[in-house]
């Protein structure tokens, strides 16, 4: 009887090795050269996620909550840490830059399209002692290519928390961008942007130093 | 004799116990028998990335009054396991944990949590919440979308290029590539010629190197999973006369910022593998203390890119203010 004992620690260990083997298993199924990573199952679905969020949660939240980009960054400039508090929101409690919900009324003054990365230039009109002032005050994305994440990590009723892993999350950001590119700028052509003035709602990301980027989730042109 | 030896021990008890004291790291109860263990486990030091992250959270245990003890999993589930038995049986108050698989770590980490050892993740997460207690992952998608558009940029958008692959077993080489495609994927002008796996090793990456360069002699950039894949490369480079090809890592180690201020490699992805460290400890103290962090379970630690510009701040995976 005693025996049985080291038997039984060994055929644990059998059964825990098994189930290594059965994941090396699943790695040698892999198509030579496919991406397959084994910890996203596809379970989620973005589009169907960012289809509900968008006019349900995300349109009224930028109408409500968004503030005036040119009094905002007035306020960061004064005081990043207090108006990043009342403002903003960011997902950690350090080492990561806020993002806000914004509006305003601006003039393109330039596009550039050389890069895929397309950027237009913005002189916001509301800018206290520099309305129209043709500087530059902040830069709008155009697309195709849209960078950054600022759409998501601004909206309060989304948390990392509530999503299974860091792809997950990741698809929701590029499913946000994606409706930017394919919705918001469905009908606008940038070569006809410059000289026109709009009304734009989205979100940004705020970094001391360098040029806000807005991520547009609505444009009115004039 | 015998008398005065029982009391000199007393009086060592009573110094160590009243030194804890002095920490002011409260938990009465585990206190009194004069052992405050943190556990601490780590894949191996031999990748200067753990090296940094195991030592970071050693040193702030210590500083905060605590007795760490590191151990190392070797990036095996089953070792892991048995190193979380270690930990229970060693009463430990808390565990700090780099895992060794997604869904491998659920059962384990549970364990612990049933014997009534909270868990704090570091740089992974795992397919669950509710077990751990915090997890402070490296955001991982991030940093390789932000090394991709570096890359996109040196590149000017166009042009043949190679992608290096980590070990294809390991959930960061799929992640990192994904955020590499996800961006380098909206550029038809930019071509993959080649698409190798060098299991993050830096001799492997060398002499993988060196043969997709004799099929693909004008390439112009190369694109890899980690830094010591990156040194690889671009050794191979050097040696073929094409230290001209753009090369970009992953990772932020001192070997990759040398690289970068002497004009070689062109960036990297800083992981901040020694503050999520301390970050752990740090919300593990707090959770002993008052039962709860005060934060969200999981929370995404930005990366941040390096290159010529802020390479001179870099120093042990972490940057300079």
């Amino acid at each position: 009887m005693r025996r049985s004992f080291p038997l039984v620690c060994m055929s644990a260990l059998v059964l825990l090795s098994c189930v290594v083997v059965r994941h090396d298993e699943k790695d040698a199924g892999k198509t030579k050269g496919a991406l397959e990573i084994y910890f996203a199952d596809g379970s989620f679905d973005a589009k169907a996620y960012v289809g509900e969020l968008w006019d349900a949660r995300l349109l009224p939240y930028s109408t409500e909550k968004s503030t005036e980009l040119s009094s905002l960054l007035e306020r960061l400039a004064a005081d990043e840490a207090g108006a990043s508090r009342e403002f903003g929101r960011r997902q950690v409690a350090e080492g990561a830059p806020f993002n806000f919900a914004v509006r305003g009324e601006a003039r393109v003054l330039k596009v550039n399209t050389e890069s895929r990365v397309g950027i237009a230039e913005l002189d916001l009109l509301s800018a206290p002692g520099a309305a129209g002032d043709g500087k530059a005050d902040a830069l709008l994305q155009i697309g195709p290519v849209f960078k950054g994440s600022s759409i998501r990590d601004a909206l309060p009723f989304v948390s990392f928390d509530d999503f299974v892993n860091q792809l997950d999350y990741a698809a929701l950001s590029n499913e946000l961008n994606a409706r930017v590119r394919d919705g918001v700028f469905a009908e606008t052509d940038p070569s006809a942007m410059t000289g026109k003035k709009l009304v734009f709602h989205g979100f940004v990301t705020y970094e001391r130093g360098i040029p806000v980027v807005v991520t547009p989730v609505r444009l009115e042109w004039k | 004799m015998k008398l005065s030896k029982l009391v000199l021990a007393a009086l060592a008890t009573a110094a160590l116990s009243s030194s804890l004291y002095a920490a002011g790291q409260g938990d009465a109860a585990k206190a009194a028998t004069g052992k405050k263990l943190i556990v601490i486990i780590t894949p191996s030091p031999a990748n200067p990335f753990f090296k940094s992250e195991a030592v970071a959270a050693e040193a702030r245990a210590k500083a905060m009054g605590y007795e760490p003890m590191v151990l190392v999993h070797d990036d095996d589930a089953n070792k892991q396991n048995n190193l979380i038995d270690t930990a229970i049986a060693n009463k430990a108050l808390a565990i700090i944990l780099d895992n060794a698989g997604a869904d491998a770590t659920i059962t384990a980490v549970k364990k612990a949590k049933d014997a009534g050892i909270p868990s704090f993740l570091i740089d992974r997460e795992i397919n669950a919440t509710g077990v751990a207690v915090s997890q402070i992952v490296s955001n991982n998608y991030q940093g390789a979308k932000l090394g991709a558009e570096e890359f996109v940029k040196l590149m000017g958008e166009k042009g043949d290029f190679v992608e290096l692959v980590g070990k294809e077993s390991d959930t960061n080489a799929g992640i990192r590539s994904k955020g590499y495609h996800d961006v380098i994927d909206q550029y038809p002008a930019l071509k993959m010629v080649a698409r190798q796996s060098a299991n993050w090793s830096q001799p492997e990456a060398y002499s993988k190197m060196e043969s997709i360069l004799q099929a693909n002699p004008n390439i112009k950039g190369v694109i890899c999973g980690n830094d010591t894949m990156a040194m690889g490369a671009m050794a191979a480079l050097k040696t073929a006369g094409k230290g001209n090809v753009i090369v970009v890592g992953f990772d932020g180690s001192n070997d990759v910022r040398d690289s970068i201020k002497a004009g070689d490699i062109k960036a990297t992805v800083l992981q901040p593998a020694a503050r999520i460290s301390e970050m752990a400890v740090e919300q593990a103290d707090t959770y002993l203390k008052n039962k709860s962090t005060g934060l969200p379970e999981k929370q995404l630690i930005d990366c941040v890119l390096i290159t010529a510009a802020n390479a001179d701040k870099l120093e042990t995976f972490a940057l300079k203010q």
